[in-house]
């Protein structure tokens, strides 16, 4: 059903970028954001990724109007969007769990944005008509317009309340979860659908999730927050292989993680000096922080390897990794086995960093 | 509006046919629909038929008679009224008070909740008594009122005073726990793609809880119309004028006027049947819409 681009569906004016700037909310007094800054492009498509409690949400609800900043701005474009009222944001908002009119056909719900508008701005029923059967279509749900929402696969409802949000001409679009309740097949396919939607509309959009692998296969840029405070936003790229927080390092991805002691520019994990190819750190206790395939099985009496024993392997959706116990500071490590490579567990291992980040604790 | 509501009755499909997994022995099943059936009759269906029959017993001529009867045509019209006047105040306060409940946070959330119950826990006549205290001749206001000329004690204002107290609960009862499952994301919804408030309210929240809203608006109805402790307080029972029905019919019963009694007190139970038969349609034809 995906045709060639209809002019009516696309934003309505060249996208506006969005500026937060110096964002705090405080729910009496537990602060859920601690002073947030960001600069989104227009027609850019960002990922709000944290855990839960990171403030996530209330970020995208502060944009949308649907929560009141304690302090700092938001600018749509140019405009000062603080000073607006919901209604007047004009943003297209897609609820977590979709929040669809359930006494509604999927008809009247895509509909409804058009219909509650004052009279003088409001669309002829004709061009209504025409506008909700093509965005509709837009989404795939061509023929289900009669149905109501209670007679719809979560999916559907997904794509729905999509539709529903951009029959306003939103000025960006903001997406709460919105894969969070979906299986995981249905995850991936809407996830690459969402992609081309985004491409097609040129809205400039925002969603949350606290999927890394959603955001980073989703999004333009990811803006990773933790604990209210914004602690990361570049590129997938960017944030896997620089992250600039130990706490991003091991949110966008599986880490390792040894407690070192730098001491003259070498770093020791216990008594043993390891060669790890980091940059030259300040000494003092450290953090050392790598990926499962940042590591390198050898023998276990190679010089500078870091002896072990197999405490058991396990297979993951991408391969196999065997846990192994380090034989100073008993640390367990995971690391990824090269297919064809069997371990048994009580088997002895020796394992060389390749790659690793370095993260000043105390 | 009405059509669309018609048709999520109809499509919401045949009920599930329930197959029990479990098999109680046969003899306990029985066992116990038997007990519930006599205890229903003996407790509920005979005294129901016994007023029809006490009605009925002096004949249709005397029945018709004793409705027709000033003071108790008085009585029934009171009673309509004060229903008519009571159930939409607390069609009103019932959404007012769910809405601040189930949509904001604010401190003294849960004293208003019990603040809600209370006509519930308090004895009827505490209520009236309270609604004496306040507006009697000897009252805290009443005599500033009289003086003003408003009568409230002992005339309609305080009828329709303590039957809108007594039957507060029962609409914001029945909307509380429905809004608090439904939450607030359909509203903010509605705000985000520009309907006013009032406008999400109508075109959103209502629909939304329009069964429940009836369910508990026929229950308000129900006991509005049959209350006695509070109205008996408050009316000063004054025939053919601050006489309602409930109040009628126990006048009538201590003159020992049976026949008249029973004949009034079978209208009651009427009414009484009519909003129950109401809710079973409601419940049999939108049951699955009320679970929503």
């Amino acid at each position: 059903m995906v045709t060639a681009s209809t002019p009516s569906l696309n934003a309505a004016r060249p996208p506006a970028g969005i500026r937060i700037v110096g964002v705090a909310k405080d729910f009496g007094g537990d602060a859920a954001l601690r002073g947030v800054d960001l600069d989104i492009a227009p027609g850019e498509l960002v990922a709000l990724l944290g855990p839960s409690g990171s403030g996530k949400t209330t970020l995208l609800r502060i944009i949308a109007g649907l929560e009141d900043a304690s302090a700092g701005q938001v600018f749509f474009g140019a405009d000062d969007a603080t000073r607006l009222s919901v209604q007047e944001r004009r943003v297209g908002f897609v609820f977590q769990h979709y929040a669809l009119f359930r006494h509604m056909s999927v008809f009247d719900n895509v509909a409804y944005g058009l219909k509650v508008r004052p009279r003088a701005q409001r669309p002829s029923k004709a061009e209504i008509r025409e506008r909700v059967l093509s965005l509709i279509d837009l989404v795939q749900l061509g023929g289900l317009e009669r149905r109501y929402p209670s007679q719809l696969s979560g999916g559907q409802r997904q794509r729905v309340a999509l539709a529903r949000a951009l029959a306003v001409e939103p000025r960006v679009l903001l997406l709460d979860e919105p894969f969070g309740a979906l299986d995981a097949k249905v995850r991936k396919d809407l996830r690459r659908w969402l992609r081309e939607i985004h491409d097609r509309t040129g809205h400039t959009t925002v969603f949350v999730t606290h999927d890394q692998d959603e955001a980073m296969e989703l999004a333009d840029r990811v803006a990773i927050l933790n604990k209210g405070r914004l602690e990361q936003v570049g590129t997938a790229d960017e944030v896997y292989e620089a992250p600039a927080s130990a706490f991003v390092m091991s949110f966008v991805g599986d880490t390792v993680n040894l407690p070192v002691v730098v001491r003259g520019g070498r770093i020791f994990f216990g008594d043993a000096p390891l060669e790890a190819d980091v940059a030259d750190a300040p000494d003092g206790p450290a953090a050392l922080y790598l990926r499962p395939s940042n590591l390198a099985l050898t023998r276990c009496d190679e010089g500078g390897a870091l002896g072990g024993t197999v405490v058991a392997v396990r297979r993951t959706a991408n391969g196999r990794r065997a846990e192994v116990l380090t034989d100073v500071g008993a640390a367990t490590v995971e690391v990824e086995l090269p297919s064809g490579k069997t371990l048994a567990a009580g088997e002895r291992v020796g394992l060389h960093i390749l790659k690793a980040r370095l993260f000043p604790t105390g | 509006m009405a059509s669309v509501s018609l048709n999520t009755g109809r499509l919401a499909g045949p009920r599930a046919v329930s197959r029990r997994a479990t098999t109680e022995a046969l003899l306990a099943r029985w066992l116990l629909i038997a007990i519930t059936l006599c205890f229903l009759a003996l407790f509920l269906l005979l005294p129901l038929l016994a007023v029809f029959s006490q009605a009925f017993a002096a004949g249709l001529e005397t029945y018709w008679a004793a409705l027709r009867e000033p003071d108790a045509l008085a009585a029934v019209r009171l009673t309509l009224l004060v229903a008519a006047i009571a159930v939409p105040l607390n069609l009103v306060f019932g959404i007012a008070a769910s809405w601040a409940i189930t949509k904001f946070e604010f401190r003294g959330k849960s004293f208003l909740i019990t603040l809600i119950d209370l006509p519930f826990s308090v004895s009827p006549v505490v209520a009236g008594l309270i609604y004496v205290l306040l507006f009697g001749a000897q009252g805290y206001i009443g005599p500033f009122l009289k003086s003003q000329g408003l009568q409230i004690v002992f005339a309609l204002p305080g009828i329709v005073l303590a039957t809108v107290f007594v039957t507060f609960p029962f609409v914001a009862r029945e909307l509380i726990p429905l809004m608090q499952q439904q939450g607030t994301s359909d509203e903010e919804a509605a705000l985000t793609l520009g309907a006013s408030g009032f406008t999400a309210f109508r075109t959103v929240t209502l629909p939304n809880i329009r069964w429940a809203l009836l369910y508990g608006v026929l229950l308000c109805n129900a006991r509005a119309m049959g209350e006695f402790g509070a109205v008996s307080v408050v009316s000063g029972r004054i025939r053919g004028m601050t006489n309602t029905m409930p109040l009628q019919v126990e006048i009538l019963y201590n003159e020992y006027n049976i026949v008249a009694a029973f004949a009034v007190a079978s209208l009651l139970a009427l009414l009484a049947l009519l909003t129950l038969a109401g809710k079973s349609i409601l419940e049999w034809r939108y049951g699955d819409s009320l679970d929503a």
